[in-house]
């Protein structure tokens, strides 16, 4: 038996680590194709190129414009989530995290009959002159949109590991709860912050099908790296070789970047020592 | 002056206990744990609120049950020390000290001086610049007195500030402690679970025991006069409780306590009083004895305890029934042989019996 046990034991163990070598092999395969696909030589006369250059200056412009605006807004609701006994609580939480798994595409339908001519605002927005859809507008908004549940789920997770008697001994010395806000829950959820916004960041410079059916698909206006590549492969596939190349570098130095500064995986518990009796 | 009344529920636990303060003075809280101390200093610093109740600071309502007005943990001017500390773990030393002084207005060179003054005051002004997890137990707890202390609290709430400490710097602290505290003119409230820190530092001495205020007075009538078995414990002395039963005409009266009878001076009445023994009023013997002694207690050694600080002195510990504690040298008990297990004789004499109600 311990022999047949033993035997067993091997062979599973062989099964785990084939399987685990082919997911890796699976994940590792498409950016090495894009990386070995670059034209020798051509790699920097690419890049330079102006098709390239305006899809770069557009994705860098939107997606840091949709983060700010995540932030701005998703700090606040992120602290009112862990620090208010808020009614209807779950269905909030549950909203917020919809974009994560609704499709893109339907997302950005859903933008388009909430803010097109015809949508939800679209009457009130065109009585004051505005027009959202495809403009660079729609670009940040289908941004923000999938991206704000990535910082904002991220920084809950944040704030809920601060020690609440942290927060109670600010209170002790004199900081009322803004100042304790500020000067305390603030710096020891940091990591997390920075952790959310990067991949809020990520999320939002990756964004494809929301800002196409939303925002369309205009050179220099709505055309970002992404859509860029979508258009490249249908005329020019080294042109969209470089820029998927370009995509991938900037994703993946984010993301090292991320867990090089330790702040990349789940924020480690910010503690004190142990509750008093 | 401090007036507090403060009736707390939490789910089968229920605080309900009154008390005062004298202004500058100093309470030592004691009871075990449990008992609802940490709570009282909670609801002082306003973390957490009575159900029912009032706390008045030098004419100021802090908090009055009758009109649910409570003023804020941080408009209260109060200095409080948790047990564990807790120093901030993104600042370094100096601005965990600075951080209830930096306030709108106040230059900066201002705060660090008065935050540099204050970890001099607890001699450690070389570890400013430190971050706080490059400290030893004994320099955090300095560093949270320190950062109380900038602030000049008109009232201080101190939880068990010793406790973690290691014997060489809690002796350093006690000091330290008792020096500062009478520097400051501030009301102080002292939780503590060691009978030396509450006599050492408390003017008063409250005893609370699930919940409930059980005893309060100096140090000198808790030695003299405990009421309750934590109490006697916690002082150190036997304390039997029973009614006067048969009196000799010599002056003595018998007490029922346990399955014994106890002789005692008689106090009149026949009301339940307690009787008091100190430990060094015990005698052992190995075999029964002959003499003047008119109580005498026979059991087997449940326990040895050498007394600190060095053990010259053991406690030894008779399972009779009530029990009962001698202190004698550690020669003595050496010298008879005394251990765990082995029967003893242990007496005291009427007069050592310190009767009360």
């Amino acid at each position: 038996m311990r022999r047949a046990n033993g035997l067993l034991g091997v062979a599973l163990q062989t099964a785990a680590l084939t399987a685990a070598g082919l997911l890796v092999a699976f994940l590792a395969l498409p950016p090495l194709a894009l990386v070995l696909r670059i034209p020798v030589g051509s790699v920097l006369s690419r890049f330079a190129e102006p098709v390239v250059l305006e899809a770069l200056r557009l994705s860098l412009l939107t997606s840091l414009a949709a983060t700010a605006l995540v932030m701005l807004l998703g700090l606040p609701l992120a602290y009112a989530l862990v620090s208010r006994s808020l009614r209807g609580r779950r269905l909030i939480e549950t909203l917020i995290d919809l974009p994560m798994v609704l499709p893109p595409t339907v997302a950005g339908a859903g933008l388009l009959f909430a803010f097109g001519r015809a949508g939800l605002l679209g009457g009130a927005l065109g009585a004051l002159g505005i027009s959202i859809p495809f403009t660079t507008v729609a670009v940040v908004l289908a941004q923000t949109f999938v991206a704000a549940p990535f910082f904002v789920s991220t920084v809950v997770a944040g704030l809920r590991e601060v020690e609440p008697r942290y927060l109670e001994l600010a209170a002790t010395l004199r900081a009322s709860p803004s100042t304790t806000f500020v000067r305390v829950m603030l710096p020891l959820s940091l990591p997390s912050i920075l952790a959310g916004a990067g991949m809020a960041w990520a999320r939002a410079l990756g964004e494809f099908g929301a800002t196409i059916t939303f925002a369309g698909n205009l050179p220099g206006v709505t055309r970002t790296l992404p859509l860029a590549v979508y258009t490249a492969l249908q005329s020019d596939l080294e042109a969209a070789v470089s820029l998927s190349v370009v995509l991938l570098v900037v994703s993946f130095v984010v993301l090292l970047g991320l867990r090089g500064s330790g702040i990349g995986a789940l924020p480690r518990r910010v503690r004190a020592p142990r509750r008093a009796g | 002056m401090l007036h507090a009344e403060l009736d707390k529920k939490f789910g089968e636990f229920h605080l309900e206990v009154a008390f005062g303060v004298e202004r500058g003075a100093t309470l030592a809280l004691i009871g075990e744990s449990g008992a609802g101390k940490t709570t009282v200093l909670r609801l002082l610093a306003g973390l957490d609120h009575p159900d029912r109740g009032r706390i008045v600071v030098d004419g100021e309502t802090w908090f009055d049950g009758t009109t649910a007005r409570a003023l804020p943990a941080w408009q209260r001017a109060v200095g409080y020390v948790p047990q564990d500390y807790l120093l901030f773990p993104h600042l370094d030393i100096l601005e965990n000290v600075a951080f209830a002084l930096r306030r709108q207005g106040r230059p900066d060179r201002w705060v660090r001086s008065v935050a540099q003054g204050a970890l001099e005051r607890l001699e450690i002004g070389e570890l400013a610049r430190r971050r706080t997890h490059e400290l030893s137990g004994g320099q955090r707890q300095r560093v949270a007195l320190a950062r109380v202390l900038a602030l000049e609290p008109k009232f201080l709430l101190l939880d068990e500030p010793l406790s973690a400490l290691d014997l060489q710097s809690r002796r350093s602290l006690r000091g330290v402690l008792r020096s500062l505290i009478s520097a400051l003119d501030c009301t102080t409230i002292y939780v503590t679970h060691a009978p030396i820190e509450a006599i050492a530092l408390g003017d008063r001495i409250l005893v609370i025991e699930n919940g409930r205020a059980t005893q309060k007075g100096t140090s000198d009538d808790l030695l003299r006069h405990p009421k309750s078995p934590y109490v006697a414990e916690f002082v150190g002395v036997n304390l039997f409780r029973g009614t006067p039963g048969a009196r000799d005409g010599s002056g003595l009266v018998d007490v029922a306590a346990g399955d014994r009878t106890l002789a005692v001076i008689d106090p009149g009445g026949n009301e339940e009083l307690f009787a008091a023994v100190g430990p060094r009023d015990v005698t052992l013997h190995l075999e029964g004895p002959s003499g003047s002694a008119r109580n005498v207690f026979r059991g087997r050694i449940e326990e040895i305890v050498p007394e600190p600080p060095h053990g010259e002195r053991v406690r030894v510990v008779i399972g009779s029934n009530p029990t009962l504690v001698a202190e004698i040298t550690r020669q003595a008990a050496d010298a008879m042989g005394l251990a765990p297990g082995r029967e003893v004789y242990a007496t005291f004499k009427a007069t050592a019996v310190t009767v009360y109600r």
